[in-house]
């Protein structure tokens, strides 16, 4: 039982990291610069604050980027959520930009069987009585 | 020490006194003894009290008191020169703090791990005001602090008269559950027991003596007519037995019991008394997102709500604030609530901490812990065999649901693993690979860490984890870890502090305090440069104006330049590791800090982490 557990949870979570197609940019939308993206990210908007510098640490995680640039473009400019944001002010290059440099980061992360830490934790855990 | 024989709060008037003036002593032997060689030693204290002050210290040795926090001021020169030469500098021991804040946190962490209050002395006005934010915060966890003010009635010279008032206590009141200005040496005795029984009473608190310096100064003609009367605890309040029985009824019989849990956890004795309960029933413990101690265990099978569509038809809660929440939902709906807390003996506030009005269906004005033994019997009384049988199914429906969740929490602790700046995840997982082999404590809160110190190390004892500040107080963690370290050094215990930048720049002076105590402590700093939470409360107020997106970090952040808190710490003495980067540098640091920590010292490990 406790293995099949462990091995149910840890199934979840591999397929929850599998990639989605790049998704194309909407005809007449700028090209976004994954260089100055980047600074937007970290320096200016910030959006590490809740989604980490990698996209993956913070929550939610942005990678695999799953939106369309339209959609992502649209989303900043009225979440749905209200954790998150209004980014109504910044020009659509900026965003444009902040979209492919998240589109340019690693959407992996390695398994946590493949984590020696993670994966007695997980191990110690599932032996609990 | 075992857990049974540590942390015996408010075991009541059965201990009372005996039990308290015969604690343990300071080892003489101990580092801390011999922490301070260029400091003259103490001389033998005099055959009899000669002065007022010296009497005091007759009056604090019957307290149980080991050790006196302060900062120096003229207020009290009387009793700190009565500590150190007439009491011998021990039961109390003198703790040298470089802030009041740091002094006070340090009680207030502290009382938490030993279960029993530490004496703060401050000086008048300015001292009780550098150290009134702790005390708040004490005030606001429900944790007993003896703090004393040194007070000059009668100033005579331009320094001196700031440091009187016309009513000290005032300056605090508003936190301190007793405050009293003795005009006597007798009616100082009474008051000082008289504050430690409310202090112990719950729901418990700081109290405030206010100590005139010409009172200490004063000369004591004939010590056998000064009489100190004998502490007696008040025993903790029970809960009504008929209400405490019409509780157990309803909970015997609901289809999804819920037990939540806030300030109930003070004491080992309360721990097993949860695990009782929770077995008793088969229900699911819930203890909420931030707590004062650890209540239950976080990798038990019912630790959590229940699991996916688990919806209460009863809820207990222990020691919650404010219950409002779900008594609201369960109104509309036909479910039922119950609150049994020591809250319900609530003789007034200025602090809005209690919360907004909660209907809940049974409330009992009593403290838990105490009550606990009386509900588990009545709930089994009430439990028929059908309901023990449909209460056991119950219980592995919950427990298969609970390791789903809980597993797949863990495993999410590899997204960014080798990220830098330092996952929070891994800055932790990291830090229970090292310790698991050890008896560890965290000692400081986790309300920047996420979940994932309940995730992802085993709280398995009762003094795994000492709690938050209570308060929402920035500079609690580093000084309280202090302070309960140095309770667990006691005891034997592996002390952490997982610090945020913030928190420690508050007051790092109290890194020189463990330093010169030998207080072994390994203070992990959550370093990532900003007060984070406030970085992503201004985005979404900016947001919600359509404006400023990208000046967030304007009064936020902690940069340009950067803190070097390695550097910050060997400055003060303390040996130190980073500031951590690389993600694989970790063990090696952390290994390296606990070797010190393990031989007696502090150590601080500066990790440059992810935000959150």
């Amino acid at each position: 039982m406790r293995a099949f557990a462990l091995a149910a949870a840890l199934m979840a979570v591999a397929l929850a990291g599998v990639t989605e197609a790049q998704a194309p940019a909407a005809p007449g939308a700028p090209t976004g610069d994954p260089s100055r993206g980047k600074t937007l990210f970290e320096k200016t908007y910030r959006c590490y604050a809740c989604h980490g510098f990698d996209a993956q640490s913070g929550s939610p995680r942005l990678v695999p980027m799953t939106r369309t640039q339209a959609a992502f473009t649209t989303y900043l400019r009225k979440p749905a959520s209200p954790a998150m944001p209004t980014f109504a002010d910044p020009p659509l290059q900026d965003l444009a930009d902040v979209y492919a440099y998240i589109r340019s980061l690693p959407a992996t992360a390695p398994s946590a069987e493949s984590l020696p830490v993670l994966r007695d934790v997980l191990q110690r855990r599932a032996n609990q009585p | 020490m075992t857990d049974s024989s540590r942390r015996e709060f408010f075991k009541g008037a059965a201990l009372g006194a005996a039990s308290l003036v015969t604690s343990t002593r300071i080892d003489a032997a101990a580092p801390e003894a011999q922490a301070a060689p260029a400091q003259a030693t103490a001389q033998a204290p005099p055959a009899s009290a000669a002065y007022g002050s010296d009497f005091m210290v007759d009056v604090l040795k019957t307290l149980d008191l080991e050790y006196a926090a302060i900062n120096p001021g003229s207020a009290f020169q009387g009793l700190h020169e009565s500590l150190v030469n007439y009491g011998h500098n021990t039961m109390p021991e003198l703790l040298t703090c470089l802030h009041e804040e740091s002094a006070v946190a340090m009680a207030h962490g502290y009382a938490k791990a030993a279960g029993k209050p530490m004496l703060v002395v401050v000086h008048g006005t300015v001292g009780l005001l550098h150290g009134s934010m702790a005390l708040f915060q004490a005030w606001a966890d429900r944790v007993p602090v003896v703090l004393i003010v040194g007070h000059q009635r009668n100033p005579t010279g331009i320094v001196n008269r700031p440091h009187s008032a016309q009513d000290m206590g005032s300056l605090v009141r508003d936190y301190v559950k007793f405050d009293d200005e003795a005009t006597t040496l007798e009616r100082f005795a009474e008051s000082a027991m008289r504050a430690y029984r409310i202090a112990m009473t719950p729901p418990m608190g700081p109290v405030l003596l206010v100590v005139d310096a010409a009172l200490q100064e004063s000369r004591v003609p004939d010590r056998s007519a000064l009489r100190i009367p004998a502490l007696t605890l008040a025993s903790p309040p029970q809960g009504d037995a008929v209400a405490v029985r019409d509780a157990a009824r309803l909970l015997a019989n609901a289809e999804r019991p819920l037990i939540q849990m806030q300030k109930v956890g003070r004491t080992p004795r309360a721990w097993d008394l949860m695990l009782e309960l929770a077995d008793t029933l088969q229900a699911p413990v819930d203890v909420g997102t931030y707590g004062s101690w650890q209540t239950f265990p976080s990798w038990h099978r019912l630790y959590g709500n229940g699991g996916p569509g688990y919806t209460a038809d009863v809820t207990l809660g222990l020691e919650v604030s404010d219950m409002s929440a779900a008594a609201r939902a369960a109104r509309t709906s036909g479910r039922k609530t119950i609150s049994i807390s020591a809250e319900h003996l609530f003789q007034g506030s200025n602090i809005h901490d209690f919360g907004r009005y909660a209907d809940v269906d049974l409330a009992i004005a009593a403290d838990a812990e105490a009550t606990l033994p009386a509900l588990i019997e009545e709930i089994r009384r009430a439990m028929t065999p059908e309901r023990k049988a449909a209460a056991e199914a119950r219980g592995a429906r919950i427990a298969a649901a609970h390791q789903q969740t809980q597993l797949r929490a863990i495993e999410n602790a590899r997204f960014g693993w080798d990220s830098t700046p330092v996952s929070v995840p891994r800055l932790v997982a990291e830090l229970g690979e090292q310790i698991k082999n050890d008896d560890w404590a965290i000692v400081s809160g986790h309300q920047f860490t996420g979940d994932w110190q309940r995730r992802l190390l085993n709280f398995d004892r009762h003094h795994r984890y000492n709690g938050d500040c209570g308060g929402f107080g920035i500079g609690y963690d580093t000084p309280a870890s202090v302070g309960a370290a140095l309770a667990n050094k006691k005891a034997g215990r592996l002390s952490i502090g997982i610090v945020g930048d913030g928190d420690l720049n508050f007051g790092p002076g109290v890194l020189w305090t463990a330093v010169h105590h030998r207080i072994p402590l390994l203070l992990v700093v959550h370093n990532n440069r900003a007060y984070h939470a406030e970085v992503m409360i201004i985005q979404r107020m900016a947001g919600s104006r359509a404006r400023g997106s990208g000046t967030a970090h304007i009064g936020t952040t902690i940069a340009d330049p950067d803190i070097n808190h390695a550097q910050l710490a060997r400055s003060y003495g303390m040996y130190s590791e980073g500031p951590i980067e690389n993600p694989r540098d970790l063990a090696g640091a952390y290994q390296r800090a606990l070797a010190k920590v393990r031989a007696g010292e502090p150590a601080l490990v500066d990790v440059i982490s992810q935000p959150r």
